[in-house]
């Protein structure tokens, strides 16, 4: 072969080359461009600056129902109680104690308004209370030394409190009690850096509000609440999404026993 | 005398006579230029598209600094008019100025941190950070107990509840460096820091060439590849002309400590959402505020320390 017929021939297949790929591109060969799902908006949930709880405090101050915080609905005022205890020396809760919680906790902090939850049931029919939910547990401290009642609570008046120096405090100023073993805790609050400030860092735009110990820790179980986290950065909350639903449920199930 | 060089012999027409216009060489020359023409328009053909240039006001605006409290409403109303058109909504833009004698700082508890990441949405709920591409100024990273290599931290951990056993948790933003080499690789000047403390990008005078982007090295600046896509329902209609005013495509921006906000006397957003109080917020030229006090009590450290850009946000234990 010549050179010229090698050159032609060399161009016809470029030519070629070129009009396959255009015949490519017009009929979409490589498929179309798959748009990615859109991001879901911010949840209600992180925009809501409320704490986690209502402390007793707080509603007592809005005048709200506190009749579940009545000791003496059941007990009698001046009668001690003998506390009941297990094989494993913790406290055994009446189940009466158990329904103090709900209107104690701020929905808001964790769930968005339009969230749809899904209530389980055990096998009588009831319905199984997440451990976030309920303080029919005693989980004060890491050893189970601090689980009695009468620690805090005066043992022949329960709606007062009653540091371990011997010092009374009405419900209202748990935050007292709190401090009297809690003491390093207790002086950064007082400084003001334990816990959240709400409102104006500069004193002439306004006032600075804070709460006591009971808006975020539950006394008897005072480590915080572990918490579901808000979705990654895209774009790996559309991965998730495209993830088989199956797997994060296992993860949630396992989570929610503990 | 020799003939002058410079008066050579007269550019004679070529002898076929291609001086006149024959009819092969209109047919010729036409045919070029009106597929020149063509070739031409075509190539502009994609800025018919352009539908978010900028406006002869916005062209002409002066830098930030330069601008009379005059120019300054009339931007104002210009931005007010932008944002009712495309959202529906009257927003409240404002330019707040820094005050004197405040020095903003930052303190986050790394001890109470437990990587629920509010703070990151509450920021793009106050900030109207665009959700698609998305844009997030915090970047909380999940981190092994034990180390303070990045590397080993994640920013995209998901699936069950945190804090996660074994693991701490690093939230990472904007450190409104003292020493920002942000603002010294900017060519245009559009970002600079404020007497407050608080490095702030002019969202007009931005050219979009990333150096600072690439100059941060706590990854705290974003890009708006995209035009920046925000829900009308939630937008949030109290903004500042260097804070979180609606951004442009093509522009840099970052976490500004909610300066609509701070400068206002109230907390960043990120501080109010936190259900821990991890994050503390003050004036540090006041010696009776929170972080003072974190300051001088605390054990404190910054990121990154040894590059020098000594930030005025820092992260302290409880112990």
């Amino acid at each position: 072969m010549n050179t010229n017929g090698l050159k032609a021939t060399v161009q016809a297949a470029i030519i070629v080359a070129f009009l396959v790929v255009c015949a490519g591109f017009l009929l979409n060969l490589w498929g179309a461009y798959v748009t990615p799902p859109p991001n879901p908006p911010t949840p209600f949930a992180f925009t809501n600056v409320t704490t986690v709880r209502l402390p007793l405090a707080e509603l007592i101050r809005l005048e709200e129902d506190t009749s579940g915080a009545d000791c003496y609905a059941c007990h009698e005022e001046g009668v001690v109680k003998d506390l009941a205890f297990d094989e494993n020396g913790m406290v055994v809760l009446p189940k009466a104690h158990r329904d103090l919680i709900y209107y104690r906790m701020n929905c808001a902090a964790c769930h968005n308004p339009e969230e749809e939850v899904e209530v389980e049931y055990d096998d009588d029919l009831n319905v199984i209370i997440p451990a976030a939910h309920t303080n029919a547990v005693l989980r004060h401290g890491t050893h189970s030394r601090n689980n009695n009642c009468y620690n805090c609570h005066v043992p022949d008046k329960l709606t007062l409190l009653r540091t371990r120096s011997g010092q009374d405090y009405p419900l209202t100023e748990s935050t007292q009690v709190c401090g009297g073993c809690h003491g390093t805790t207790l002086r950064d609050w007082e400084a003001g850096i334990h816990g959240r400030w709400n409102g104006f860092w500069l004193d002439m735009a306004g006032e600075r509000t804070r709460e006591g110990c009971a808006a975020c820790h539950d006394p008897h179980a005072p480590g915080f609440p572990s918490m579901n986290p808000g979705r990654p950065p895209a774009p790996y909350a559309q991965l998730e999404a495209t993830r088989p639903q199956h797997e994060a449920t296992e993860e949630d199930d396992a989570h929610t026993d503990e | 005398m020799p003939t002058p060089m410079n008066n050579p012999a007269p550019a004679t027409p070529a002898p076929d006579g291609g001086d006149r216009l024959n009819r092969r060489s209109f047919l010729r020359c036409g045919a070029l230029a009106a597929s020149g023409l063509a070739a031409l328009a075509a190539s502009l053909a994609p800025l018919r598209d352009l539908n978010d240039t900028m406006s002869v006001e916005e062209f002409l605006q002066k830098h930030y600094q330069e601008m009379t409290p005059e120019e300054m409403g009339k931007v104002l109303a210009r931005i007010t008019r932008e944002v009712e058109k495309q959202y529906e909504v009257r927003p409240h833009v404002k330019d707040y100025k820094p005050m004197d004698g405040v020095e903003f700082v930052y303190a986050l508890n790394l001890s109470r941190c437990i990587g629920c990441r509010k703070c990151v949405h509450a920021c793009v709920a106050e900030n109207n950070l665009s959700q698609d591409p998305e844009i997030q100024y915090i970047r909380v990273l999940e981190m092994p107990n034990g180390t303070f290599d990045m590397e080993k931290g994640r920013h995209d951990y998901d699936g069950g509840t945190v804090p996660r056993e074994g693991h701490y948790y690093m939230p990472v933003q904007c450190h409104q460096c003292k020493n920002p080499p942000c603002v010294k690789v900017c060519p245009v000047k559009a970002t600079w820091q404020e007497s407050d403390g608080i490095t702030v990008v002019d969202y007009d005078w931005c050219i979009g060439c990333r150096y600072c982007e690439a100059a941060c090295p706590y990854w705290a600046r974003r890009f708006n590849f995209a035009r920046p896509s925000v829900p009308k329902e939630r937008l949030n209609p109290n903004m500042s002309y260097l804070g979180n005013r609606p951004r442009q495509k093509g522009v840099v921006e970052k976490c500004h400590f909610c300066i609509q906000r701070t400068r206002a006397g109230r907390y960043p957003a990120c501080l109010e959402i936190c259900p821990t109080g991890s994050r503390k917020f003050g004036n540090i030229l006041d010696p009776d505020s929170a972080v003072s006090y974190i300051l001088k009590h605390k054990r404190v450290f910054v990121l990154k320390e040894e590059v020098g850009t000594l930030p005025r946000f820092f992260y302290y234990f409880d112990v």
